[in-house]
């Protein structure tokens, strides 16, 4: 019988995380989740019930504290998938937030992220093998007037994805990044964008599908995968609109209602 | 004199940091530059020469605490030029970097643009009045293997960038990104970074780093929203919205990989 493959996912406790996770335990893996609030235990609990073989780590990924301890607690074994999915957004005009509120974004997004990539190509380059999928967001092709810092680290995140991708196609390592579009997640709410067109929008997607499509594309080694029809649409043709069109669409989807001029109302 | 304008410029000891800084006293403005190393007296010493008032400090801006020892130095006057420039990049293969070089690279591309972004941000919008300059790049629109993250950052500047203006579009103070294309500066050939062996670094068909800054400059006082300097540049801008990231980053390969 041979070993059931090790699945690492991150920012597991809910949305697309949870659900990647449940892709890889009806996969048959041993999975290993990892969150930085207390729900994590609830899910491990929960996972068991259904007699998967899993390990929760509560940490917070924005801290080089947080990513060692996700690493201690893979020890020596081999990762076959990492889910690279923690990520915290954060709504309202730039100058709106503080610098703790856009701090905490780019801890989680970019830093925590790179750190985790960082060590798992590593790894895997040592294994010789290995799948990841990185959650990025079509957000990263679309400047995000009212969600700057978020869409501007998902740019980050996207294009990493691409570059690392590139520099390991001569192994057997794959990077496929996951570009979800407005997802029916926890996400809203966190990000303090209720308030909002987007964030009332009720045809979001669901997050189940949306990580069945990333899981499904990791496994096959694709670059990339869009999912949902519209977001596939605002995908390519971000590449056709200059940025600073695109940068006042996202601005009608983002700004807060409790500042919208009727001007945009009319338009949203 | 109190009607005298005043310009905060970062990385401004060498490359198109520099040539902003010289721009800025050509247009008499008084200067406070900063930058790492000790090469930022010297280049005061120049813009003096050229009959400017200028103030410098060196430290290290891929540090919070270098942020915020820049952001005392600067004190509350009004200000009415600032050039967010300062920035590096890395070089070779991402699993050969060493974190901790990444994360100082992320610090000062990402954090420390951000936050100081940020806060003169807030002085300008309460002044109603104030030009921000981002030097970005067109590295921002291509997957950059062999130096993954650098591209990263620049992507990360070049979006907040184009939201930000969007976000500020009824006021009067303005936000520009500069995407240079490869511009010959030292930044290829930084100690601390493993670019000196790939062909970009050794290509002479690099724009020359006046044009650039002269048109980063001229863009900020217009209020522009972006400029990529230079007819070739303008036309992977261009093309990096129509042709797939795995093709862009292919061609990034080809100039940036170690020989």
């Amino acid at each position: 019988m041979t070993a059931a493959k090790l699945a690492v996912i991150t920012g597991a406790s809910t949305g697309i995380g949870l659900e990647l996770a449940r892709c890889a335990v009806a996969d048959g893996c041993e999975i290993i989740i990892c969150a930085d609030e207390d729900a994590i235990a609830a899910v491990e609990a929960d996972f068991r019930t259904q007699g998967a073989t899993v390990t929760a780590v509560q940490a917070d990924l924005g801290t080089p504290e947080g990513v060692a301890s996700l690493f201690d607690a893979i020890g020596a074994r081999q990762v076959d998938y990492m889910m690279a999915n923690a990520g915290r957004g954060r709504g309202d005009a730039f100058l709106n937030q503080s610098e703790a509120e856009f701090d905490e974004v780019l801890r989680v997004n970019i830093i925590g992220t790179t750190d985790l990539l960082h060590r798992t190509v590593r790894k895997m380059r040592q294994q010789g093998n290995g799948r990841i999928l990185i959650t990025g967001s079509i957000a990263g092709w679309i400047p995000g007037s009212y969600h700057a810092v978020y869409n501007a680290t998902k740019a980050y995140v996207d294009l990493l994805s691409w570059a690392i991708r590139n520099e390991v196609n001569d192994t057997d390592i794959s990077v496929t990044c996951l570009m979800p579009g407005a997802t029916d997640t926890m996400f809203f709410d966190r990000a303090e964008m209720l308030d909002t067109p987007v964030g009332q929008d009720d045809t979001k997607a669901d997050p189940a599908d949306v990580a069945r499509e990333g899981y499904d594309a990791m496994l096959d080694g694709r670059s990339g995968v869009t999912t949902g029809f519209m977001n596939k649409v605002q995908s390519v043709v971000s590449g056709l609109i200059p940025d600073s069109v695109l940068a006042a669409m996202h601005r009608k989807m983002a700004k807060p209602d409790s500042t919208m001029d009727d001007g945009d109302k009319t338009n949203v | 004199m109190s009607d005298t304008k005043f310009a905060v410029i970062t990385g401004a000891s060498t490359g198109i940091g520099y040539e902003l800084a010289r721009f800025a006293v050509e247009d008499g403005y008084d200067l406070l530059i900063c930058a790492d190393e000790p090469e930022i007296e010297e280049a005061a010493d120049k813009l003096r020469r050229l009959g400017g008032t200028v103030q410098t400090v060196q430290l290290d801006l891929a540090t919070r605490e270098g942020t915020d020892t820049f952001w005392a130095a600067v004190g509350d006057k009004p200000i009415d030029i600032f050039c967010a420039n300062a920035g590096r990049a890395l070089g070779t293969a991402f699993h050969e970097q060493d974190w901790t070089a990444i994360q100082r690279l992320i610090m000062l591309n990402v954090v420390q643009t951000t936050t100081l972004v940020h806060r003169v941000g807030l002085r300008m919008q309460a002044r109603g009045q104030g030009r921000i300059l981002v030097t970005g790049s067109i590295g921002g629109f291509v997957a950059g293997p062999y130096d993954a993250v650098y591209n990263s950052t620049k992507a990360y500047l070049d979006s907040l960038c184009y939201a930000v203006q969007d976000e500020w579009r009824d006021s009067a103070v303005t936000l520009t990104c500069l995407m240079p294309g490869p511009t010959d500066t030292p930044i290829f050939h930084r100690p601390e970074n493993l670019l000196a062996d790939s062909p970009i670094a050794k290509s002479d068909s690099k724009n020359n780093v006046t044009d650039v800054a002269r048109a980063g400059y001229d863009a900020m006082m217009a209020g522009a929203r972006g400029v990529v300097p230079g007819f070739t540049n303008k036309l992977i801008a261009m093309l990096s919205g129509v042709v797939p990231q795995s093709i862009l980053a292919q061609l990034h390969r080809l100039g940036a990989k170690p020989e």
